[in-house]
């Protein structure tokens, strides 16, 4: 049993130092220079204690703010975003016509990049040949018109409409998990006179609620990695009202120069990264009974 | 077992770390005899002056093929550019040629000590050095040493549209802003939008009519203009510029400027939608490119200088060397050589119309009659009173996205013109 441990070991090393190497010593580099007053140009490197740490929680208005978008998208991805996949799942379960299709249509947003997703949507967007406008003039709705993307009104919900409804991998992998489970289970139900909702609530959701966990947990990765939409389409704008970490970090790294301050949000959104995990995790009770 | 584990480990780690460390990018490359350098630049796709430096890239090519060959890496838009550079100037690795023009990073560059002193190449070559005129080159160095060598002047004005203008009954331009504002009166009472303008990307065209505000203002305004890298915005003229730069976003332009990038301006301007354009001489090969605009759409083109007898006259920064090893350094400079020469402003300034910073570049009658802006903006602004460095030369780049960020919120009236100084020279104490 020993030497099976040992050789255990030896095949885990070469995964392990691949880690260390890729991950494990960036995140060591990333909390250390948080702590340090460190810019390019001019080169400086001055130990600053925690001083970054305070500035950042206490002074700094447009962290807080790229913070509440943040976890204001990370709310609506983990639970709207979700929700919506999965119910198109339950409803493509059931096999309506031309379900293979939808399915495809559905996970086609999902597939293209996102800088083109962000061009599409910029288009769209366009306060004078934009679809939008156009429609809602041809519909005589002229006063309901806006530049979506830079009206400080519309801005946060224009953008937030380029992610939040293509919902394709959360469908792809729900349906996936439904479509495995025993059709006898269904027909028991169905003999004891079960309708389709029941049959949804009961049966169904609570046999693919590990799937669910494993969609909201890639909801929540895919919020917290949001960068290149973001990038495309406003740039955080207007005033930072589209701004979320990734970005605000982006900015002060490449834009103002100020690397220690930039990683001293790294460190940040690792920690709530880690937390939302866990959370999630812990929500769905994944992991319990498996030992 | 625990030990050789740990010596297993500590060996691995080692021979890994060495090996990434050896595996940094070469920015330019050696094949075979032929050096090649590889250029990245933003003067690509529908740039008006990619044709330019597609035919002067061209042209070295040939005249030192079998020794050194320039690859262009497509940057497109000029504010990528700049971000590109200064990731690569952070990872040590910068390409071996550096366009330095309009948002100082050869400052950047310096702080780093990765550019190539060129003055004893200069001293070398007095045909070379005697091509540029002292302000040029003393714009270009730095403590008495040359880093940079330019290619270009700039010189900035507006175009308007003639037959709108004369749809409107406006026969002549504005001399002061009060006229000027009185034309927009006037443009818009006859149903033509007057301004196209833009705040994406680095707002250019818009921070061009902010400039001109401010260059207006005073001689302590004008000095403001020409300080490298200021800090503080919160000057009352500068405030004034704002205000007025507001009005002009709100009731002037069209939709799509707020949020909208030069390219929608340029084109709202070229399809004949909106009147007038602040740009530089670059853009007239645009008029007559049957693909940008339409037939005979040159004719209607007039040029002007700022009200105030106002004009963004000035040196600008050049292409500076980042190469490291000696036969690198070798190829670089040989290419800012021959892209300042006199052969390569010429080949610009007759594809592209770009004035040549060269003083011995003859813009012959030939040119005038090929580019008749070019040339009346010349003429317009030798007298000009008022000859300034334009605002995004000297200004800390991140100041750029900022500009970007926050006009949309002072058109919306989210913020004023005071609130948008302020967030201004707080964004730039940030680069102290």
């Amino acid at each position: 049993m020993k030497k099976r441990g040992r050789w255990g070991y030896v095949f885990v090393l070469p995964a392990a130092l691949l880690f260390l190497l890729v991950y494990g010593i960036p995140l060591v580099t990333v909390f250390v220079t948080s702590l340090f007053d460190y810019r390019i140009f001019p080169d400086r490197f001055t130990f600053i204690g925690l001083e970054n740490y305070c500035k950042l929680f206490f002074q700094d208005q447009a962290f807080w703010q790229a913070f509440f978008n943040t976890v204001v998208w990370l709310l609506l991805q983990c639970t709207v975003h979700v929700a919506l996949g999965v119910l198109i799942a339950l409803i493509l379960a059931k096999r309506p016509r031309g379900w293979k299709t939808i399915r495809v249509c559905y996970m086609i947003p999902n597939i293209i990049s996102a800088s083109a997703v962000g061009m599409i949507f910029i288009n769209f967007y366009n306060p004078e040949f934009g679809i939008l406008n156009s429609l809602l003039r041809l519909a005589g709705l002229e006063h309901l018109q806006h530049n979506w993307l830079y009206d400080m009104s519309t801005a946060f919900p224009a953008v937030t409409v380029t992610w939040l409804l293509f919902a394709g991998y959360t469908t792809t992998l729900v349906l996936a998990e439904i479509l495995s489970v025993p059709e006898s289970i269904f027909e028991a139900a169905r003999v004891d006179g079960a309708t389709g909702v029941q049959m949804d609530v009961r049966i169904t959701l609570p046999l693919i609620k590990n799937i669910i966990a494993t969609s909201t947990v890639m909801a929540a990765t895919y919020m917290l990695q949001m960068f290149v939409l973001l990038y495309v389409t406003t740039k955080g704008g207007p005033s930072g009202l589209t701004t979320n970490l990734p970005l605000y970090l982006y900015k002060t790294a490449l834009l103002e120069n100020n690397y220690g301050y930039a990683n001293t949000m790294g460190v940040f959104i690792i920690l709530i990264g880690i937390a939302i995990m866990t959370a999630i995790n812990r929500a769905f009770g994944v992991g319990k009974g498996e030992e | 077992m625990k030990r050789k584990l740990r010596c297993l480990l500590a060996g691995v780690l080692t021979g890994s770390l060495c090996l990434s460390g050896c595996g940094q990018a070469n920015p330019q490359a050696e094949q075979g005899d032929v050096t090649v350098i590889k250029f990245p630049t933003f003067q690509v796709g529908v740039n008006p002056s990619a044709p330019a430096i597609e035919q002067i890239t061209q042209r070295f090519n040939e005249k030192f093929e079998g020794k050194y060959r320039i690859e262009i890496e497509e940057v497109p838009g000029d504010a990528n550019y700049v971000e590109k550079m200064k990731v690569l100037l952070s990872a040590d690795s910068l390409p071996a040629v550096i366009d330095g023009r309009g948002y100082n990073l050869l400052d950047m560059a310096l702080s780093r000590d990765a550019v190539v002193d060129l003055t004893p190449y200069l001293e070398a070559d007095p045909e070379w050095k005697a091509q540029f005129d002292e302000r040029t080159l003393e714009y270009n160095s730095r403590d008495g040493k040359v880093y940079s060598i330019p290619a270009e002047r700039s010189v900035i004005g507006y175009f308007y549209n003639k037959e709108l203008f004369a749809k409107a009954g406006i026969t002549k331009t504005a001399e002061t802003w009060e006229e000027l504002f009185a034309q927009f009166e006037q443009l818009k009472a006859a149903g033509i939008t007057p301004l196209s303008m833009d705040t994406a990307d680095s707002a250019w065209s818009s921070s061009l009519w902010l400039g001109a505000f401010m260059a207006t203002a005073g001689p302590e305004a004008q000095q403001f203009m020409d300080q490298m890298m200021p800090s503080d915005y919160n000057d009352p003229a500068f405030v004034e510029g704002a205000r007025r730069l507001n009005e002009m976003l709100q009731n002037y332009t069209t939709d799509d400027a707020i949020g909208g990038k030069f390219e929608h301006a340029a084109n709202n301007f070229l399809s004949g939608k909106t009147a007038i354009i602040a740009n530089g001489p670059w853009m007239t090969g645009s008029f007559s490119d049957p693909t940008k605009a339409p037939e005979g759409f040159a004719d209607k083109v007039g040029v002007a200088i700022y009200p105030e007898s106002c004009v963004y006259s000035a040196p600008m920064l050049g292409y500076f060397v980042a190469a490291k090893e000696e036969k690198q350094i070798e190829a670089a400079v040989e290419m800012v050589k021959f892209f300042t020469s006199d052969e390569a402003q010429q080949i610009a300034l007759e594809v592209s119309g770009l004035l040549p910073a060269s003083q011995t570049v003859e813009i012959t009658d030939d040119i005038r009659t090929k580019y008749p802006l070019t040339a009346e903006l010349l003429d317009l602004a030798k007298g000009a009173e008022i000859q300034v460095n334009y605002l995004q030369a000297t200004m800390y780049p991140n100041l750029l996205d900022v500009m970007s960020q926050e006009l949309p919120s002072l058109v919306a009236g989210q913020i004023d013109a005071a609130e948008f100084c302020d967030r201004l020279t707080q964004a730039a104490l940030k680069n102290q």
